[in-house]
């Protein structure tokens, strides 16, 4: 009955055993205590306190400040939509590729790689090059041009339909690899049975792909829409200026040196997305 | 429809997001090569001036050294804490392990902006000590951690009790066993988790953004700065390099088959 | 080692572990000879690996002894116990070829590497794999892997071997060859070993003693060939299969038989033991499968099944009057239906009775 703590269960001295544990826990608590705990608390109480620096009594103005104001709420309410609009897009594109990558398996290893590709080369490089893409003389808008001529251009550069596209672009990979994995869980058995049981391709897909792979559907979503919540760089870069997203003011708070405030504005994010990260890690955990 | 229409509108559409997922990617290739001094696309002209310029750019070539150094350092701390944390999370069972466990994961799980918030707040009003180097490292090590432990404790996971098991019955100690035996076996999944994280922290821009030392900055906050200033295709070149950086790694990868790090390390 | 007031080699006693709210093992006593083997027999989830991991020290018991030679094994870690351990997936370390794999516990030992090499070598020379030292365990067929996982542990010389159902992963006709090449190994280098199987064929063709468990408790053991021919009890009997386990009741006793009822008008005489229960008590009667044969008079029954095995069939029948079934084998192929009505003659002068566990 060999288990995973078969080697702790060996036969040795109790003591041995009894330092064993926190010994092994001394690194990573030395890491994180001081340098993740201690400063998210610290975070949370100056958000709650008075004064310039926030170590002054206890006071929930800055939240009132935050709430009640229209300029920090229509930036969250756009951040929010922002990040929803980000995630129905990935999910549009990302369920039929992960299901054409289910079907096709020869097909899976470019795919991948083109997914996975992106993401080891630093964003600031991938959104040089969509600035490029989508600059006002960049080849989407000459195609468009070419197309609707040249009043139809669009400008992406500076409004949020560049700053979607691009975060579409950037965070695609995860829900695609997220879903086509829930998907590949199920095994190959199953849409062969649907088949044989009668169901044209378009039924397996309704009724047995995509129900089954609800739970990659979840992850991914989820995953998507904190990320994009939360990206400052991609806005920041697209966005040229013209656009502000919450995680933005809070870098602007920030860089002030408006610690609080920016506690504050922090604290809101993180009140408001915990609750669904804690969602999909619970998912993934229990897959 | 039929099969084969739907199965020509799947290679398609396959087709046209890989031409998403890489068009901007190809777009900075290309551009690096361009004549002009302006930005012109397509290029007007080729030339390899601006590879040319960037041998001679210290600026750069000073980033991209400390950028190396700051994930050097972070991977290999990432490395020494990842692994008796793992030791402790895969075989060691006691109150609070989930705990822990979360604990450990919690920088997946939370915003970078809160933590690059976070830290610098403590940093600055906490500590009262200015961003150095150091801290840097530390924002870094907290944000490729996780993926790091993530591989291996799978690797651990994967390779179970038994092998140690055989040599402790051989006559070696516990420490010996796991040194002589568990850590050759589970090189590879080191290997993989010392590249991810240096990846991760060389490409980081949000916690370098917040931390960065006056001075002294990596490589993607060099550029992030430069692309705001920067009217000619001068970056196209450093991102060029990066870029085949990044596609000889996954040729690497994809050679020895550790695409499944990747996807899980995220997830 | 030899012992010098006749206690044996190896000894355990009141060994219990538990698992939770489970049971590993409960209150196990026993002795092993030197040089003798003895196999731990019985289906999974009965304990036997549980006891031979805590023997080794993989596994600390929640009481109990063990004692090897004379000493006690309590203060003893596990990589200073003198055992050599065979794992159930042979456990050899990948990274390392044969030579290097055999070699490891004596390198653990200090033996300096000329002396180690040869040792090693010999080892190896011992289960006929002499030559492919070289080799990567990757590269090795199941059969070759798992010899070299016993020589691996026979190389440092050690005073018990172990095994954990090492031939598992075996089909069948390499189980057959490597457990026959492993038992006459250890006769001719009268090594002492334990080995643990749910194949009671592999406990026939490996162990001078089996000792057979259940649910964490020794059921029944002894002599191999005695204990598969006549087992005790009723369990034994069953797990074993190759005796038929008939319930009755006891009719009553006439000097030294036993009169037992098995079924309407049918009672069978049994010969009297220390197992046989007073009259009107119900027992349990065991006999030989073969021992049952067909003939022109005798207990009436109703084929049920008829199966053909290698040299003989299987046949199935029930007595009318009781609703238990006979299982017995007429040698070569019969032509029995199923439903048709046969004599049986047994010989119940060599049925005894069970004890129930």
């Amino acid at each position: 009955m060999a288990t995973d703590s078969a080697i702790a269960e060996t036969a040795r001295p109790r003591t041995g055993r009894k330092l064993l544990v926190p010994l092994l826990s001394l690194p990573m608590l030395a890491l994180f205590l001081p340098f993740l705990v201690v400063p998210l608390l610290l975070l949370i109480r100056i958000s709650v306190g008075g004064g310039r620096i926030g170590f002054d009594g206890f006071t929930l103005d800055r939240f009132a400040a935050v709430l009640g104001d229209t300029y920090y709420l229509s930036a969250l309410g756009i951040t929010l939509l922002m990040a929803l609009l980000t995630a129905a897009g990935c999910l549009l594109l990302s369920i039929p590729l992960a299901y054409f990558m289910l079907r096709q398996p020869r097909w899976r290893m470019p795919i991948i790689a083109a997914l996975i590709g992106p993401l080891v080369i630093s964003v600031v490089v991938r959104l040089y090059g969509w600035q490029l893409l989508l600059s006002e003389s960049g080849p989407v808008n000459n195609t468009i041009a070419l197309l609707f001529g040249d009043d139809a251009r669009v400008m992406f550069i500076g409004s949020w339909s560049g700053v979607i596209i691009t975060m579409i672009h950037t965070l695609m990979p995860y829900m695609c690899i997220a879903i086509f994995n829930s998907m590949q869980s199920m095994g190959s058995g199953v849409t062969e049975a649907a088949q044989t049981l009668g169901a044209s391709a378009w039924q397996v897909f309704l009724k047995v792909v995509l129900p089954l792979a609800a739970r990659g559907i979840m992850t991914g979503t989820v995953l998507v829409f904190s990320l994009s919540a939360t990206s400052f760089i991609v806005p920041a870069v697209m966005g040229a200026g013209r656009v502000n997203t919450f995680p933005m003011l809070i870098y602007q708070e920030a860089t002030e040196l408006n610690f609080p405030s920016a506690a504050a504005l922090a604290v809101v994010l993180l009140v408001l997305l915990l609750p669904l990260s804690a969602l999909s890690t619970r998912g993934r955990n229990a897959a | 429809m039929s099969a084969t229409i739907m199965r020509a509108i799947g290679k398609v559409y396959a087709c046209l997001m890989i031409v998403f997922l890489l068009s901007p990617l190809v777009v900075v290739v290309i551009l690096s090569f361009s004549s002009t001094s302006f930005i012109a696309f397509p290029p007007r002209g080729w030339s390899l001036r601006w590879y040319d310029q960037l041998a001679h750019d210290t600026a750069i070539r000073e980033s991209l050294l400390f950028s190396i150094e700051i994930a050097a350092a972070a991977t290999v701390l990432a490395l020494l804490i990842a692994l008796p944390t793992a030791v402790l999370l895969v075989r060691h069972h006691f109150p609070g392990r989930t705990a822990l466990r979360a604990l450990a994961l919690s920088p997946l799980v939370l915003p970078e902006v809160l933590l690059a918030l976070a830290l610098l707040l403590y940093i600055q009003n906490g500590l009262h000590i200015r961003p150095s180097v150091w801290t840097l490292t530390v924002g870094h090590l907290l944000v490729i951690f996780p993926f790091s432990l993530q591989l291996i404790s799978s690797a651990m996971g994967d390779l179970g009790p038994e092998l140690e098991e055989a040599g402790i019955t051989l006559g070696a100690t516990p420490i010996r066993a796991f040194w002589l035996i568990a850590m050759p076996v589970m090189l590879p999944s080191i290997a993989a988790a010392a590249m991810f994280s240096f990846i991760f922290s060389f490409d980081n821009v949000a916690i370098s953004l917040f931390l960065s030392v006056p001075g002294n900055v990596t490589l993607p906050v060099r550029m992030f700065e430069l692309a705001n200033t920067t009217n000619d295709p001068s970056l196209s070149s450093i991102s060029s390099v990066l870029i085949l950086a990044g596609a000889i790694l996954m040729a690497f990868l994809g050679r020895f088959k550790l695409f499944d790090g990747v996807v899980n390390a995220r997830q | 080692m030899p012992d010098s007031n006749g206690a044996a080699y190896l000894s355990a006693r009141g060994i219990s572990k538990r698992f939770g709210s489970a049971v590993g093992v409960f209150d196990i006593d026993l002795d092993v000879e030197k040089g003798m083997a003895i196999c731990l027999l019985g289906p999974s989830g009965c304990g036997k690996t549980t006891l031979l991991r805590i023997i080794a020290g993989l596994q600390s018991a929640d009481s109990g002894s063990v004692r090897l030679g004379g000493s006690d094994l309590a203060r003893v870690p596990v990589h200073k116990r003198d055992i050599g351990f065979v794992f159930q997936t042979w456990a050899l370390f990948p990274h390392l070829n044969v030579q290097r794999n055999v070699e490891f516990g004596l390198s653990m030992r200090g033996v300096e590497s000329g002396e180690r090499a040869k040792r090693a070598r010999d080892a190896l020379a011992l289960v006929g794999l002499e030559e492919l030292g070289g080799r990567m365990p990757r590269q090795l067929s199941g059969g070759q892997q798992q010899r070299v996982a016993l020589a691996r542990a026979l190389a440092i010389n050690p005073s018990i071997l172990l095994l954990d159902e090492p031939m598992s992963s075996l089909d069948f006709n390499t189980r057959v060859e490597v457990r026959r090449q492993i038992r006459e190994l250890q006769q001719r280098l009268g090594v002492t070993a334990i080995y643990v199987t749910h194949d009671y064929s592999e406990a026939m063709a490996v162990a001078d003693r089996t000792v057979v468990m259940s649910a964490g408790r020794i059921v029944e053991q002894g002599d191999t060939a005695a204990l598969f021919h006549h087992p005790r009890t009723d369990y034994a009997a069953r797990f074993l299969g190759m005796h038929n386990v008939l319930d009755g009741t006891v009719a009553g006793i006439d000097g030294g038989m036993a009169r037992v009822r098995l079924g309407e008008g049918i009672e069978v005489p049994v010969p009297v033991s220390d197992a046989t229960p007073a009259a009107n008590a119900p027992a349990k009667i065991c006999f030989d499968q073969w021992l049952v044969g067909l003939s022109a008079d005798g207990l009436v029954a109703e084929v049920i099944s008829v199966s053909a095995e290698h040299g003989y069939t299987r046949v199935v029948a029930c007595p009318t009057g009781t609703s238990q079934a006979i299982d017995f084998r007429v040698p070569g192929i019969s032509l029995i239906e199923p439903g048709a009505q046969v004599h049986l003659a047994i010989d119940w002068s060599q049925a005894w009775f069970l004890t129930s566990v």
